[in-house]
């Protein structure tokens, strides 16, 4: 039960880590409030549709290079989860499948056979 | 609730301990269960003859998260960890297995949890299975489920160990 004591070089690479996970999701945000904004600009914006403007090169090309942070930042992001889950495991956290957890919370099974002969041994 | 075990006593010889399948738990009762104690980090608890240790475990307390709640199960059921009972370690020397000792201790532990549960909210029973085989024993036998994060990882509802006292009573 031993909780490592988590080494210098380790504290490093867990901030960087952490520096890239946070520059990701900055990118990510800022993207999808961006898509966001845009969406609701042609909601509102009635006929003037983005498919009936004739985008510029230049637009395409920006779009394009923005498009290609977003997934480096997605796929940044998606290792550092999958680092994180590692992490919480090693740590002892426990997961389980929510519709698991919520069958066993609310609709508890009876004791097996063997278990209720287990709880009677003294 | 009588139990079998005694708190841990590190006057008890732990150096003799010998469980011959897994070293590292011969290693964890010799020279590491005293610094957990210390630091409240987890509870040893022993089952001594005459002196000699010859079984033990170790609990601790734990959480358990649960993955991706859907909008359903996010208006039924708590967005943050559970509390539960982990049972990080259980040993029998080698003098004494095969005699359904490892049974007792399982049931002594499965008491603890129970009179726990009665002042602190325990909603699940977690074990660390040591093995393959243990791991079986656990889901197959006892109806423990494993988690999604480690195969090895098994936990029970508290409600059913409740649900299991309560019909001794």
């Amino acid at each position: 039960m031993n909780k490592p004591v988590q080494p210098k070089s380790a504290q490093l690479t867990a901030d960087k880590v952490s520096a890239a996970l946070s520059d990701a999701d900055a990118v990510v945000e800022r993207h999808a409030s961006k898509s966001l904004a845009s969406s609701a600009l042609s909601r509102t914006s009635g006929l003037r549709t983005r498919s009936m403007r004739a985008m510029h090169l230049s637009n395409v090309e920006r779009e394009l290079a923005e498009l290609k942070k977003v997934v480096a930042a997605l796929a940044v992001r998606s290792v550092v989860h999958e680092e994180m889950a590692f992490d919480l495991d090693h740590y002892g956290v426990t997961v389980l499948d929510a519709g698991t957890a919520h069958q066993l919370l609310d609709t508890p099974p009876e004791p097996t056979e063997a278990l209720q002969k287990l709880l009677a041994l003294r | 609730m009588d139990f079998i075990t005694v708190d841990f006593n590190k006057s008890i010889d732990r150096s003799a301990f010998d469980c011959e399948i897994h070293p590292a738990l011969n290693t964890y009762i010799a020279q590491h269960a005293g610094q957990d104690e210390k630091r409240n980090v987890s509870r040893t608890f022993m089952y001594i003859e005459k002196g000699i240790l010859l079984g033990y475990y170790a609990l601790a307390n734990a959480s358990v998260a649960v993955d991706e709640l859907n909008e359903d199960q996010k208006r039924r059921m708590p967005g943050y960890p559970m509390p539960a009972v982990l049972l990080s370690r259980l040993a029998i020397d080698k003098s004494r297995q095969g005699v359904g000792l490892g049974q007792r201790l399982m049931s002594d532990f499965f008491r603890r949890v129970y009179t726990v549960s009665k002042q602190s909210g325990v909603a699940f029973v977690v074990v660390d299975a040591k093995d393959q085989r243990a791991a079986s024993y656990y889901q197959a036998k006892l109806g423990f489920v494993a988690s999604t994060n480690n195969p090895r990882r098994l936990i029970l509802s508290t409600a059913t160990l409740i649900k299991g006292f309560r019909a001794l009573a």
